[in-house]
């Protein structure tokens, strides 16, 4: 999706501004949606649903209201709730109400083991195309769902520095409600001057693709 | 759980919508209040840098951890006792005399959680996801890391399933300094590459 979440070389958002001594959340409530999202499983679309919060809402709002809009619409759209469910919840808080409490241990177990050293699955996939010296080109034409292919690699060449064992590849996952398509995946070296015209620029920018993101 | 912010009446609009986002998850049974309370003070009290300076501190100090680490970063954390989310594929890159390399993910804000916790805002933010693929050199400055002319500069843009982290060089002065101690000098932004350790510095 060409969206506002694609920034990479985009320009006009000035200095970065940092904070001394930042505590992991700035507010009880970002790590309420922090610790929800580990420990639920609200549908596949997470970054996706993201992407859709729209241009200017993106850009206004926080990392954590990122995320709560995108636990919102991820789980309207995959059935664990409805907007009405939601609505319903708003209304109850707003009339004072508490959140409810609830213990369960095996949930607890579940969010733990999210956190700890786990083993992954392999995954089979047709043999990878490229190798690691391989030239390739970035594929110009944009897809509309989520993609892990930044927008400003389109049309680029690259380089293959590395191939990673098959994964699912997140494009269709997410935009597909979480259909899993296995594929080679690689790091690809970029310079700097094959991307930008910068007076100065020389440096490389390494990034990890799917293959269908590449040409040969 | 000590922490029984979630009886605090909701007052913003995100506090409002967290609420209602939880009592909907609460009462469907995807969630438990206990579950949400652990992830949280993991993430406040154990899941940090810290991990992360101890792999660059026992890298320092040990040739063979270091191989492991810049061979499988996800081996040399679980050594540690550190993985899972946001950390099951992790590759470390290491800084040279030649080269120097800074991570970023300019698509969402993708970031190597077990070893380094929660990203800093900074990190997150649109001036840093926009600019450092594009000026790192101008962005280093701002974080006061003037590099030598000759320095190659690496991008690592976490795009898919790899998380990255850099491994600083170890700086001079620090001969026979106890690992714990130079533990002590690895900062955050060490490992994201937009510092370098200093002796003398306090991590964060």
């Amino acid at each position: 999706m060409d969206g506002t979440h694609d920034l990479g070389g985009k320009q006009g958002f000035g200095p970065v501004a940092r904070e001394d001594d930042e505590p992991p959340f700035h507010e009880p409530w970002e790590g309420r949606v922090h610790g929800m999202n580990l420990a639920s499983d609200v549908g596949p679309a997470f970054r996706w649903s993201i992407e859709r919060m729209g241009a200017i809402e993106y850009l206004t709002t926080s990392y954590y209201e990122h995320w709560l809009a995108s636990m919102e619409l991820n789980g309207v759209e995959s059935g664990a709730f409805t907007q009405e469910e939601l609505d319903v919840a708003a209304a109850r808080m707003a009339a004072g109400e508490p959140v409810p409490t609830r213990s369960d241990p095996e949930i607890v177990a579940a969010a733990l083991s999210r956190l700890t050293p786990h083993d992954e699955p392999d995954f089979e996939a047709p043999p990878p195309r490229f190798s690691p010296g391989d030239r390739v080109t970035v594929a110009r034409r944009a897809a509309p769902g989520h993609s892990r292919c930044p927008a400003y690699l389109r049309g680029a060449p690259g380089v293959i520095e590395s191939v990673h064992a098959p994964r699912p590849i997140l494009d269709v996952y997410e935009t597909e409600g979480g259909r899993i398509v296995p594929q080679a995946w690689y790091t690809v070296g970029f310079e700097s001057t094959d991307l930008w015209d910068d007076p100065g620029a020389a440096h490389r920018v390494f990034v990890d693709l799917w293959e269908t993101h590449l040409e040969a | 759980m000590s922490g029984s912010h979630h009886h605090i009446r909701p007052k913003t609009p995100q506090e409002l919508r967290t609420a209602a986002l939880e009592t909907v998850l609460i009462e469907r049974g995807l969630a438990s209040t206990d579950a949400i309370d652990t992830v949280v003070a993991k993430f406040q009290n154990e899941i940090g840098p810290r991990n992360g300076a101890r792999m660059v501190a026992r890298a320092w100090v040990d040739p063979a951890y270091r191989e492991r680490l810049l061979t499988d970063g996800a081996a040399a954390a679980a050594e540690f006792g550190y993985g899972g989310m946001e950390g099951e594929q992790i590759r470390c890159v290491a800084n040279t005399p030649e080269v120097h390399n800074v991570v970023v993910c300019t698509l969402c804000s993708c970031y190597p959680w077990p070893i380094l916790g929660i990203p800093p805002v900074w990190y997150k933010s649109p001036p840093y996801r926009s600019r450092v693929v594009r000026e790192p050199r101008a962005v280093l400055a701002e974080f006061g890391l003037e590099l030598p002319e000759g320095t190659e500069i690496r991008v690592w843009d976490s795009s898919a399933d790899l998380r990255y982290i850099v491994l600083p060089m170890r700086p001079d002065g620090t001969d026979g300094m106890p690992e714990d101690e130079l533990a002590g000098i690895v900062t955050r932004d060490c490992m994201i590459g937009v510092a370098v350790p200093r002796v003398g510095a306090v991590a964060a």
